[in-house]
């Protein structure tokens, strides 16, 4: 059932998605043909070619925060039409459990999420011209893997996917439990997102203050004073664990929410 | 034989206003049932619980002797009152996604009613009228072959003409150890098909009987028995 509520899924959001990335790609070659770039910074006093590229950067720069902005809209109007508007009672009389409602939601979200990103790369790639890029990229690692040490190169793609997962979650768990108020829904699912960024927040800090107080004995700004941070990669190991457990918190509280407390008018 | 909904001191209260008010039912197999009341009686209510799209305040509700949940969704056919279809949706992809999730959909049978009510399957919902749309949503429920049928104002808003096609349709479309429960105010429409009827007023059950004994022991219709209990 699970991998048939993710194929629906996909079906259902491939529509806005997709085609945005594939607009984004196609500005990008466009972009690459044109080279507006390379002619702004080339360019001297003002005309109407200068115009026209200046627009063109303009416009790919709108859309790359489109294809951002449009990613997480699509996945909040997802899970809100879906489950808690009028499409809600067709899903939620479907002979699936409610955690598999999430759960389909929740992965196809962050692999639309990654592609995203993926697609902004690529597209990135392109106009800066790929040698250039992937000779800076690698260099790049190669600086973080000195600066945070070891093992850094695996914990770092886990730390990012574990954020993603805790937006996805945090969004899910708010407008669920935003859903129980009888007036004012999405004001309080709002509300319950801002809360909860707030908590996250704290907790990282403390979790930050504790881990200099053990690792560097303090948090003086002369403790920093390195190019290398030492055991950074133990921080950011214990920063993602925390992220999945809050994670695992969102999500057990939005099932439990839209299991035992549903109440569709 | 279990009944196929038991229900006892079920209560829903919105806001403080309660739309149930401490229901005790037993429905059993086999049975056409109209839940007949006027607007804000609790027919929605009842029926929304029995699918868990709504939680009760208070009681306990079975379905096949089981709490709501997947396994009685499996049996249970369910036509809400509005219309639940996704816009960019078109006919053949909501029977796929019938088909894909309900093991007792017949797509078949779906594509042979679409033809009898002349409707595209590869029509787009935004495309469609509410009367074309709803009776859409009745050929997919009356499509599975369900143990229980809930219909939510199934004729509302449809003309005269129409209705007597639904009715016709959900008559020779269900298998007769099934239970239909068909929530209206039109009641005239449907009086003939009706095995057993339950009033419901302010959220409590003011009568349930068998449309025989209405007609036989007390020589009314249905409908006038209705004008009479609800007079204004």
């Amino acid at each position: 059932m699970l991998v048939k509520l993710i194929k629906h899924e996909f079906k259902a959001t491939s529509r806005t998605l997709l085609s945005l990335y594939v607009v984004l790609l196609a500005v990008t070659l466009i972009n690459k043909l044109i080279n507006p770039f390379e002619i702004l910074r080339d360019s001297e006093g003002f005309n109407f070619q200068i115009l026209l590229n200046v627009m063109s950067v303009i416009i790919y720069i709108a859309i790359i925060f489109a294809v951002m902005a449009s990613t997480f809209v699509t996945i909040i109007q997802r899970f809100y039409k879906n489950l808690l508007g009028n499409e809600g009672y067709l899903t939620f009389t479907l002979p699936v459990e409610t955690w598999q409602h999430i759960m389909s939601k929740m992965i196809v979200s962050i692999i639309w999420l990654i592609l995203s990103i993926v697609v902004i790369f690529a597209s990135i790639l392109i106009i800066s011209g790929a040698g250039n890029f992937i000779r800076e990229f690698i260099k790049f690692l190669d600086d973080i893997e000195t600066i945070l040490g070891k093992g850094i190169l695996i914990i770092l793609p886990t730390y990012i996917l574990s954020a993603l997962l805790l937006i996805i979650l945090t969004i899910y768990n708010s407008i669920s439990i935003g859903h129980q108020f009888q007036n004012h829904k999405i004001l309080a699912s709002f509300a319950m997102a801002g809360a909860f960024y707030l908590l996250t927040q704290a907790i990282l800090v403390i979790t930050f203050l504790i881990f200099a107080f053990i690792h560097y004995g303090g948090i003086s700004p002369s403790q920093f004073n390195s190019t290398e941070i030492p055991n950074g990669n133990i921080l950011f190991g214990v920063v993602t664990i925390i992220l999945l457990i809050i994670s695992v918190g969102h999500f057990i509280s939005a099932n439990y929410m839209l299991k035992n407390r549903l109440n569709l008018e | 034989m279990t009944y196929i909904i038991e229900c006892s001191n079920l209560t829903k209260k919105f806001k403080g206003k309660t739309a149930l008010n401490s229901i005790d039912l037993k429905i059993p197999r086999g049975r056409i049932v109209g839940l007949l009341g006027p607007n804000g009686s609790g027919k929605t209510t009842f029926i929304k619980i029995c699918n868990s799209l709504l939680t009760p305040t208070k009681g306990e509700i079975f379905i096949d002797g089981k709490e709501p949940g997947k396994e009685t969704k499996a049996i249970v056919s369910y036509l809400p009152e509005g219309n639940y279809l996704n816009d960019w949706m078109n006919v053949r992809a909501i029977i796929g996604l019938f088909n894909d999730f309900y093991k007792d959909f017949d797509s078949k049978k779906a594509y042979q009613l679409l033809k009898d009510l002349n409707i595209n399957p590869n029509d787009k919902f935004k495309n469609m009228s509410k009367g074309t749309k709803e009776k859409v949503q009745l050929i997919l429920v009356m499509s599975r072959d369900a143990q229980l049928y809930l219909l939510d104002e199934p004729i509302g808003g449809v003309d005269p003409a129409a209705r007597d096609y639904i009715l016709d349709t959900i008559l020779k479309n269900y298998n007769e150890k099934a239970t239909i429960i068909l929530s209206t105010h039109l009641i005239s429409d449907i009086e003939r098909i009706l095995d057993d009827i339950i009033f419901l007023k302010n959220g409590e059950i003011i009568m349930s009987n068998t449309v025989d004994d209405i007609r036989e022991k007390q020589g009314k219709s249905v409908d006038s028995l209705f004008r009479e209990v609800f007079k204004c």
